[in-house]
C-alpha cells in the first residue's frame, strides 16, 4: 500500500512546478456572474476528485468575479491555490487559477489576452446572458494548455510595460472578499455550481476547521 | 445452509475436470486419463483449491502451461482451463494444427467474445478437427478463492486494478473504462458462481459507486437475456435455495487508509506482512533469520522453503485469526501433545519387545505384528502433525525474529492507541528517532497513521521536525505528500473517531510462554491482547445489513438487478435485515479488515445470523510487503501444489 501512495504523487509541490487549473470567462452583471466560458486541466488530480474540484473551480471564479470591482485586477490566495481575476471596465472578467509558482505576471498577461481575442470574436450583445452551451469561443482550452509552460507562451508574447505600473489587490483569502455579515458556508450552499456532492463535501471539510482544503 | 463459495468454485472445477459432467458418487470406476492446459490465471484459480494429489484423483496424470513446449500426446483428450486472449486463442489455433491431442476440451475462465470464437473455429475447420474439438464452455470463474469466506479477484496483473492504478493522477477516461471492467468481470463471475442475484450498495462519487453501476448493468443484461441460464437454477445452483437475497457492499478503499497500513498482530495477517505470502502459500529462506550471520561465520546455506496454509490444516484453521503470542503459545502445546503420543507409542513399541525377548520366537511373531500394528495405525496420522508442527514452528519462529528486531508489538500497540484515540505513553518522535525500532518503512507507516487519525493537523513546525526524523530515518516521504493532498480532499475526515473505543490491553511484559523453556522466547515482546473493535468497513457492513440509519451509509445507492428498472435512489425496498452478505473492497483490502469482519460474523452467529462472506480485491497487499514483482511465483513448478 506504501508503494502505492508513493506512486500516486505526481505533484510534489516542492517548487518549480508551475501549473494552470482552470481558465473561465464570465460577464460581471448586476448582482451576480455569468459563467460564459471554462477551460480546465485537471489532470493532476485523481479521476473521482476531478468533478468536484471542477465545480470549486467554477464556483470560486464566479464569486470572485462578483467581488472584484470594474477595472481592477486582483490576485486571491486560497490554500496552495492563486486566482487571478481582472476585470474590465465592460464588465467582461476572467479568472485563471493557478499554484503558488506560477509567475504572476504571465497570468495577467493571459488574463489580458484572452479577454481581447474573446470580446473581437463574441458579440457583447451575447455576454450577460450568455452560457458555455451557447457561446462560440473554442481557443479557451488551447490557451490553458499552452501557457502551461510559462517560459515558452512569454516569450511569444511581447510584455506589456504598462502592466508593472498597473495596481494589482492581492487577497490573503477568499473571505477578505466577502462583506461584512456574509458566510462563505451560505454561498456554497446557495450556489447552483456546485451539484449535491461537492456542497457534502465542503461540509464536513468545514466541520473539521481546515477551511475548504480543495479550493 | 448455502455451501461456501470455496465450495462451489471446487465444484465448478470438478465438474470441468470430468468432462463437464458432474462428477459421479460411484468412486470406483478408474477415471479416464487426461492432460490439463492451463495459463497463469488457470494455475492461480486452480492451486489453491486443488492439490496434485485430488488432480491425480481425478484422472490428471500431466498438466502443463499453455505457452510452453509441449510434446503431441494423440490418444489422450485435453482439458484446457485459459483465459480467452488473443495470445491464448492464437496457442489453441496452433495446438489444433498440430494435432496434439485426441479431443480438445475447451474451458474459458470468463465469457470469450463471439469473434475469438470463430477464430478458434476456423482453425478448427482449417486442420480437419473440427470433431475433436468436443466441448467448449464459459466457465465464469475468473477470481482466486483463498477461504471459505475469501475470495481476490486476480493475482496475475494485480498491479493493473491496484489503488495506485485506480488513485493515481493522469489517468485517462479508457483507462479507467478498462480497470472497471476487469472489476466488473471478475465480480460477475463471482455471483455467477454464487448462484445468486445481490443486492448492492454502494457509495457515491467514488470508484466503489463505478463498480456498481456497471456490475448492475451487466447483472440486469444477463437476467433479461433468454439466451442464458446463468441465474435460472440451473445445475449449478442446485442444491442451494436461499430465500433471501446476499447483500452485496462495494466499498472504496479511500474510506479507510490507515488500516491497510497498520501493523499487525494476528497470525494469518503478520505472515502476510512479514513473509513473503500469496495464494496460501508461504516461500521462506530455511536457516536465516532477519539478522545476517555474524561476521565471520561461514553464511549458513539457505534453501528455499514453501509451505501451503490450506484448509485441513486444523491448527491453521484454528488459530489463523488468532493473536500472535497465542498462536506461539499453542504451538508449543501442540509440541508438548505431539511429543507425549510419541513417547506413548515408543512406550508400548519397548514393552512389546521386552515381553518378546523373554518368550521366544512365537511370542516374537504375534509381537511383530502388534507392534506393526500400532505403527501402522500411528504413523501416518503422527507424521502428518509432525509435519504441521514443524511447517508452523518454522513459520512462527520467522515471524518472531521479524517482531523481536523491528519491534512490531510496539508499532501494533502504538497505532492502536493513535487509531482508538487513548492517551499515548510515548512520545511519536521517540518512536522514529531510534534507530533499533522498524524499517523505514515501519516509521513511514506510523506516521502516516498518526497524521490520518489526528484530529488536527499538526503545525507547521511540528511537521517539520517529524519530517527531518522520518529523512534521518531514512524514509521516502512521497508517500506524506499524497496523504496530506488525500486528507486535504477526503470526505472522511469523520474516520478518525471511528475506529472503535477500545484499544490494546497489555498483559504483561513476559507471556507465559518463556516461563515454560518453550522453542518461542518471546522475551521483550508484549503479550498484547487485541480488545474487539469495529473497523470502518465492518461499521458500514453493519449498518447496511441491519438497515440501520447512519449518516455515513444514509446516503448510499441501492441497486436491485431484478427490479425492471434502476434508480438513483438511496431508499432501500427491502426493509428486513439481510441474512448474507458480501464486502468488496474497490482498492484492496487486507487481512485485518478480513480478520475483523469474521469475528464480526462471530458475533452476528451468536444473535443467530447465518453465513456471511467477505471478499476483497486483488491488491490486497500490504505495505511492507512487494513493491517488486514476486518473480518466483511465476517459476514456480505446479507439483508443489
Amino acid at each position: 500500500m506504501l508503494s502505492d501512495y508513493q506512486d500516486c504523487v505526481t505533484d510534489t509541490r516542492t517548487g518549480g512546478k508551475m501549473k494552470l487549473y482552470s481558465l473561465s470567462i464570465l460577464y460581471k452583471g448586476a448582482t451576480k456572474s455569468n459563467l460564459l466560458k471554462a477551460a480546465y486541466d485537471l489532470s493532476s488530480f485523481s479521476f473521482f476528485q476531478r468533478s468536484s474540484i471542477q465545480e470549486f473551480m467554477t464556483f470560486t471564479s464566479a464569486l470572485i468575479v462578483e467581488r472584484t470591482s470594474q477595472g481592477t485586477r486582483a490576485s486571491v490566495k486560497e490554500q496552495e491555490y492563486l486566482c487571478h481575476v481582472y476585470v474590465r471596465n465592460d464588465n467582461l472578467g476572467a479568472v485563471v487559477i493557478a499554484d503558488t509558482e506560477y509567475p504572476q505576471r504571465v497570468c495577467f498577461t493571459l488574463l489580458d489576452k484572452v479577454l481581447e481575442e474573446f470580446s473581437r470574436q463574441v458579440d457583447s450583445i451575447d455576454w450577460p446572458s450568455g452560457n458555455p452551451d451557447t457561446i462560440n469561443y473554442k481557443a479557451l482550452d488551447i490557451h490553458l494548455s499552452k501557457y502551461q509552460n510559462p517560459r515558452e507562451a512569454d516569450a511569444m508574447t511581447k510584455v506589456q510595460a504598462e502592466l508593472d505600473e498597473t495596481k494589482i489587490i492581492l487577497h490573503n483569502t477568499m473571505e477578505s472578499l466577502l462583506e461584512r455579515g456574509e458566510k462563505l458556508d451560505d454561498l456554497v450552499a446557495k450556489s447552483e455550481h456546485l451539484g449535491n456532492q461537492s456542497k457534502a463535501f465542503y461540509k464536513t471539510a468545514r466541520k473539521q476547521n481546515s477551511c475548504c482544503e480543495i479550493m | 445452509m448455502a455451501a461456501s463459495v470455496r465450495e462451489k468454485q471446487t465444484v465448478a472445477l470438478k465438474r470441468m475436470l470430468n468432462f463437464n459432467a458432474p462428477p459421479l458418487k460411484n468412486t470406483a470406476a478408474e477415471p479416464v486419463w487426461k492432460v490439463l492446459i492451463y495459463d497463469r490465471f488457470g494455475q492461480d484459480i486452480i492451486s489453491p483449491l486443488l492439490s496434485v494429489k485430488e488432480l491425480r484423483d481425478m484422472g490428471i496424470t500431466l498438466h502443463l502451461l499453455l505457452h510452453s513446449d509441449r510434446d503431441p500426446i494423440p490418444d489422450v483428450p485435453a482439458i484446457y482451463f485459459v483465459m480467452p486472449t488473443e495470445e491464448n486463442i492464437d496457442r489453441i489455433c496452433q495446438d489444433l494444427r498440430n494435432q496434439l491431442y485426441e479431443s480438445y476440451y475447451l474451458n474459458f475462465i470468463s465469457a470469450i467474445s463471439r469473434s475469438k470464437l470463430e477464430d478458434i473455429a476456423s482453425a478448427a475447420l482449417a486442420a480437419n478437427a473440427v470433431t475433436q474439438v468436443t466441448k467448449v464452455f464459459d466457465q465464469y470463474l475468473n477470481f482466486i478463492t483463498l477461504e471459505d469466506d475469501m475470495f481476490i479477484l486476480c493475482h496475475q496483473n494485480k498491479e493493473l486494478i491496484s489503488y495506485h492504478a485506480i488513485n493515481r493522477a493522469d489517468i485517462q477516461d479508457t483507462d479507467m473504462e478498462a480497470i472497471m471492467d476487469t472489476i466488473v468481470d471478475s465480480l460477475f463471475c463471482f455471483f455467477v458462481t454464487l448462484g445468486a442475484v445481490p443486492i448492492i450498495r454502494c457509495p457515491r462519487g467514488n470508484a466503489a459507486e463505478m463498480v456498481a453501476v456497471k456490475l448492475d448493468k451487466k447483472l440486469r443484461e444477463n437476467l433479461r437475456d433468454a439466451r442464458n441460464s446463468l441465474f435460472t437454477g440451473d445445475s449449478m445452483t442446485a442444491g442451494q435455495f436461499s430465500f433471501q437475497r446476499p447483500l452485496f457492499v462495494l466499498v472504496d478503499r479511500n474510506v479507510d487508509m490507515a488500516t491497510p497500513l497498520h501493523h499487525t498482530w494476528t497470525y494469518q495477517a503478520l505472515i502476510h506482512d512479514v513473509l513473503d505470502f500469496h495464494l496460501n502459500r508461504v516461500v521462506m529462506e530455511e536457516g536465516m533469520g532477519v539478522e545476517p550471520s555474524p561476521a565471520g561465520a561461514r553464511p549458513k546455506k539457505k534453501s528455499r522453503k514453501t509451505y501451503d496454509l490450506t484448509a485441513a490444516d486444523k491448527f491453521w484453521q484454528k488459530h489463523k485469526g488468532s493473536p500472535f503470542p497465542e498462536v506461539a503459545e499453542s504451538v508449543q502445546e501442540e509440541l508438548d501433545t505431539y511429543r507425549a503420543q510419541e513417547d506413548e507409542v515408543k512406550r508400548l513399541k519397548s514393552i512389546m519387545g521386552l515381553e518378546g525377548e523373554d518368550e521366544g520366537a512365537i511370542s516374537m511373531l504375534s509381537d511383530n505384528t502388534a507392534k506393526l500394528t500400532s505403527a501402522v495405525s500411528s504413523l501416518p496420522e503422527l507424521l502428518e502433525k509432525k509435519r504441521l508442527i514443524d511447517l508452523h514452528t518454522n513459520v512462527a519462529t520467522a515471524v518472531l525474529d521479524h517482531i523481536k528486531s523491528r519491534k512490531l508489538d510496539v508499532y501494533f500497540e502504538f497505532e492502536e492507541k493513535l487509531m482508538s484515540k487513548s492517551t499515548l505513553d510515548k512520545s511519536l518522535l521517540d518512536i522514529i528517532s531510534d534507530p533499533d525500532a522498524g524499517t523505514p518503512e515501519d516509521k513511514m507507516r506510523l506516521f502516516l497513521i498518526y497524521y490520518i487519525t489526528a484530529q488536527q493537523a499538526p503545525s507547521e513546525s511540528d511537521l517539520e521536525q517529524y519530517k527531518k526524523a522520518l529523512l534521518d530515518a531514512g524514509c521516502d516521504l512521497s508517500p506524506l505528500n499524497y496523504i496530506k493532498q488525500w486528507k486535504a480532499f477526503t470526505k472522511m475526515a469523520a474516520t478518525p473517531a471511528n475506529y472503535g473505543n477500545s484499544g490494546v490491553k497489555p498483559m504483561g511484559l513476559f507471556s507465559r510462554v518463556m516461563n515454560t523453556g518453550s522453542q518461542f522466547v518471546m522475551e521483550g515482546v508484549k503479550n498484547l491482547v487485541l480488545k474487539q473493535h469495529n473497523l470502518p468497513v465492518t461499521r458500514i457492513l453493519d449498518n447496511l445489513m441491519e438497515m440501520k440509519s447512519h449518516p455515513e451509509t444514509d446516503d448510499y445507492r441501492y441497486f436491485d438487478p431484478k427490479m425492471l428498472r434502476g434508480s438513483e435512489s438511496s431508499i432501500p425496498r427491502n426493509k428486513n435485515p439481510f441474512q448474507e452478505a458480501i464486502v468488496f473492497v474497490v482498492g484492496g483490502g487486507n487481512f485485518i479488515e478480513y480478520q475483523n469482519l469474521v469475528d464480526y460474523t462471530k458475533v452476528c452467529l451468536s444473535r443467530g445470523r447465518r453465513l456471511f462472506m467477505a471478499a476483497v480485491s486483488s491488491s490486497m497487499r500490504l505495505s511492507s510487503s512487494n513493491s517488486s514483482p514476486n518473480l518466483a511465483k511465476s517459476d514456480m513448478d505446479i507439483d508443489n501444489m
